[in-house]
């Protein structure tokens, strides 16, 4: 629905890294907040079975109304093929979060409130290359974390034993991360932590969770490694033929994780504009 | 523990629980039908009501710019005053004086055998989970047992929670009361069910998970034979055992603290009607009795009974005692709960402005003046912040002619102060309540603040929608949702001294 509403902005996300900074700015947040919404969106232990159908429509009809006024009051200009612009960003959220109510209900709502707020960041045409490169290995390095325990969970138990878990890690981030993006990595542990803390409230066990894969991601990274990805070749192949098979076997990872892209967002001229 | 079902008694209990049915749903109504909400907008109201509708919309029509200042001057004037109101009830609040305070030897000091007998009633609703703690609240309640008379009032149709109470309390000096059908299913139906047969001097009400203060029945005690007939109740402060559970706690706890601390001191200081809260206001029975009790189709019947119980010549006192409730953590649940309290306050200025020049001769200009800015202004000025939030957002946005044109001059400079000086002068409130607290850990809260507010309106768009609709539907708000919950020890009350 929000991709019909607003399909230059679906264009620019779906051609994204390739493309442009613009598409790369504005996939980078989506990345992240779909892992918070992995995270958030099942109910906690505690979570009352309370629901309130008025409080839906009272918490989707500001957002809705906003969606159409920010959609009428900046309209897009420029085509399909035009940047996508700021209002549009918050319009499509809005609408995202209005219909996200009405549809799922406010405890749902609620669940998402920080996925959803991050999308507010996929601003188009950011003219900073480090912040975004950062969130690119923070994404990039949740999204290699849930990866790695997707697959471990469905590993055989006889497989389970730490020495194979951390010989699966390291190879998952040799292939994942790149050496020379070690940095990135160490900024993407830091985020993982900012990120924990604002969701779960500085709960050392909860910190301890995000930031051992993250750790773990991080120090296979920086082990001496196969031969790197030539990051000044988009479109040169990377990593072992295992990891391809594994990633095809992740829906998560269909996009975000294809060594190509990934390596033409690293590997891009440092553009400041839209 | 006994267990009263009248009901499915004798024919002379079933005849006598049907004519108490019929007084606790219909009592109030037949002595006083004017202070009864069972009709909420009277013939009087809903033409008025809708004429100054009519005629609004007509006017946006024909004048709209007009008509959109002069809605302006007045939603502003409503706020300046209402703002104002708030800041000298918090003037008079902190000057000492205002808390009925009775210190632990005087309450102490009366022998057992002096003491009346104090009736206890416990409404509770499909709440198994929080019964187990009614058991350790009332064993350290600092009363002899043979004084004491508590009844936990439960709906006959509630098998869960009778059967909970059946398990927990087979050891316990406590009477359930099993309120049959009939009637608005309230808390105030309940509470007036159990009223019926109740034997104390004096009459309190309690939540099941609520933790009174162990000497709060010998302070109300000696606190109303102090103060004299004139005063009907007294109310104890109401606080959070788990006000550091997560964020909308520490705001709840703030804005208790704020209101048990500095408002209704302020209000009784200003001689205007206090708006009682839910549990752990003390009452003298046969006061209670002749005001006609609780209205059972009051959704906030203790605020109500505040109101009508000035209209009537008494006087309600403020109790330095505690009684600990638990926070409501969960932000739908606490929209609930809050869309009731505010859809009551709207429901209890109706009812109680159906004859003005009456009220006034009544309560007295000053008391018309809390009514208003108080009981009707908070719920009011809470619905409208949506509509100010929305119009800043869309001035700074597309500066708009029209908005240059609908706050003229005076109004936006008198707008402008309510928005910049009125939020922070409630903001500064906040923490000067963290301050008499004594809750440095609160003072985030109170600077965060205005995302309380936001959750408020809503409550309060709510609360105005159901007011159309649905009147008398009671919210119910589930309780012990803090159970289980990690807090942490510097955080946790103290556990009540044991009774001595």
């Amino acid at each position: 629905m929000v991709a019909a509403a607003f399909p230059n902005l679906a264009l620019t996300a779906a051609g994204g890294p390739t493309l442009s900074p613009a598409g790369a700015a504005l996939l980078v947040p989506v990345l992240i907040s779909g892992l918070l919404a992995v995270a958030c969106v099942r109910p906690r232990k505690q979570e009352p079975d309370v629901h309130d159908r008025g409080l839906d429509r009272i918490i989707a009809g500001p957002l809705l109304a906003g969606a159409v006024w920010l959609a009428l009051g900046w309209p897009a200009t420029g085509g399909l093929r035009a940047p996508a612009t700021a209002p549009e960003v918050w319009a499509a959220v809005a609408l995202f979060s209005g219909a996200g109510a009405l549809v799922w209900g406010s405890r749902m709502f609620l669940r998402l409130r920080w996925a959803t707020l991050v999308l507010l960041l996929a601003l188009p045409g950011v003219p900073i290359r480090w912040p975004v490169d950062a969130a690119v290995g923070l994404a990039a390095l949740a999204v290699a974390a849930v990866e790695l325990r997707w697959r471990l969970r469905r590993r055989p138990a006889r497989d389970g034993t730490a020495r194979r878990r951390a010989v699966a890690a390291g190879s998952a981030g040799r292939y994942y991360f790149p050496p020379n993006l070690v940095a990135i990595c160490g900024l993407g542990v830091l985020a993982a932590g900012v990120a924990t803390t604002v969701v779960h409230g500085g709960v050392p066990r909860e910190l301890q969770r995000s930031h051992l894969p993250s750790a773990v991601v991080a120090a296979a990274t920086a082990a001496p490694s196969p031969p790197a990805p030539a990051v000044d070749a988009p479109g040169a192949s990377a990593g072992p033929s295992t990891g391809r098979s594994n990633r095809a076997a992740s829906p998560l990872l269909s996009v975000v994780s294809d060594p190509h892209r990934l390596t033409a967002i690293v590997a891009r001229p440092r553009e400041t504009t839209r | 523990m006994t267990v009263v079902d009248q009901v499915a008694g004798s024919d002379a209990q079933a005849f006598d629980a049907i004519r108490a049915l019929d007084d606790s749903v219909n009592g109030l109504h037949r002595e006083y039908p004017e202070f009864s909400a069972r009709t909420v907008f009277v013939r009087g109201q809903r033409p008025v009501i809708a004429g100054v509708a009519t005629l609004v919309v007509l006017a946006c029509v024909l004048a709209p710019i007009g008509t959109l200042q002069a809605l302006m001057t007045a939603a502003t004037l409503l706020y300046g005053a209402a703002l104002m109101y708030r800041l000298v009830l918090y003037r008079l609040g902190s000057r000492a004086g205002n808390l009925v305070v009775v210190s632990d030897d005087e309450a102490r000091s009366r022998i057992d055998t002096e003491l009346p007998i104090y009736t206890v009633l416990v409404p509770a609703y499909r709440e198994p989970g929080v019964i187990d703690r009614l058991v350790s609240s009332l064993d350290a309640l600092d009363y002899p047992e043979d004084k004491l008379d508590i009844k936990l009032l439960l709906e006959a149709d509630d098998l869960e929670t009778i059967e909970a109470a059946r398990r927990s309390l087979s050891a316990e000096p406590i009477e359930i009361i099993l309120v049959p059908e009939g009637g608005p299913r309230t808390k105030p139906k309940a509470c007036n069910f159990g009223l019926h047969s109740a034997r104390g001097e004096f009459v309190t009400i309690f939540d099941a998970e609520d933790r009174p203060e162990p000497l709060q029945l010998r302070r109300a005690v000696a606190a109303l034979r102090r103060l004299g007939e004139g005063y009907a109740c007294v109310q104890a402060r109401l606080s959070y055992f788990n006000s550091g559970q997560n964020r909308i706690t520490r705001w709840f706890a703030v804005e208790y603290g704020s209101w048990f601390r500095f408002l209704l001191p302020g209000l009784t200081a200003a001689q205007a009607p206090v708006p009682l809260g839910g549990t752990s206001n003390h009452f003298r029975t046969d006061v209670l009795r002749g005001v006609g009790a609780w209205d059972p189709f009051n959704v906030t019947e203790d605020a109500d009974l505040g109101i009508r119980l000035a209209r009537l010549g008494y006087r309600v006192g403020v109790l330095d005692s505690v009684t600990e409730e638990e926070a409501n953590s969960d932000f739908v649940n606490w929209i609930k709960q809050r869309s009731r309290w505010y859809k009551g306050y709207l429901v209890s200025w109706l009812v109680h402005m159906r004859q003005p020049i009456r009220l006034v001769r009544e309560i007295g200009v000053r008391g018309l003046l809390g009514l208003n800015l108080f009981v009707a202004g908070t719920p009011l000025t809470t619905v409208m912040n949506p509509v100010f939030w929305t119009l800043i957002v869309v001035w700074f946005a597309e500066k708009p002619n029209w908005m240059g044109q609908v706050f003229v001059p005076p109004v936006f400079y008198l707008a402008m102060a309510s928005f910049v000086l009125g939020n922070a002068a409630v903001i500064y409130t906040g923490i000067m309540t963290t301050r008499a607290m004594g809750r440095s850990d609160l003072v985030g809260a109170a600077l965060t603040s205005p995302g309380y507010w936001v959750m408020m309106s809503m409550a309060a768009v709510k609360a105005v929608a159901q007011l159309v609709r649905r009147p008398s539907f009671w919210e119910k708000t589930t309780h012990g949702l803090d159970v289980a919950q990690e807090v942490r020890p510097s955080e946790a009350s103290p556990a009540p001294a044991p009774a001595a």
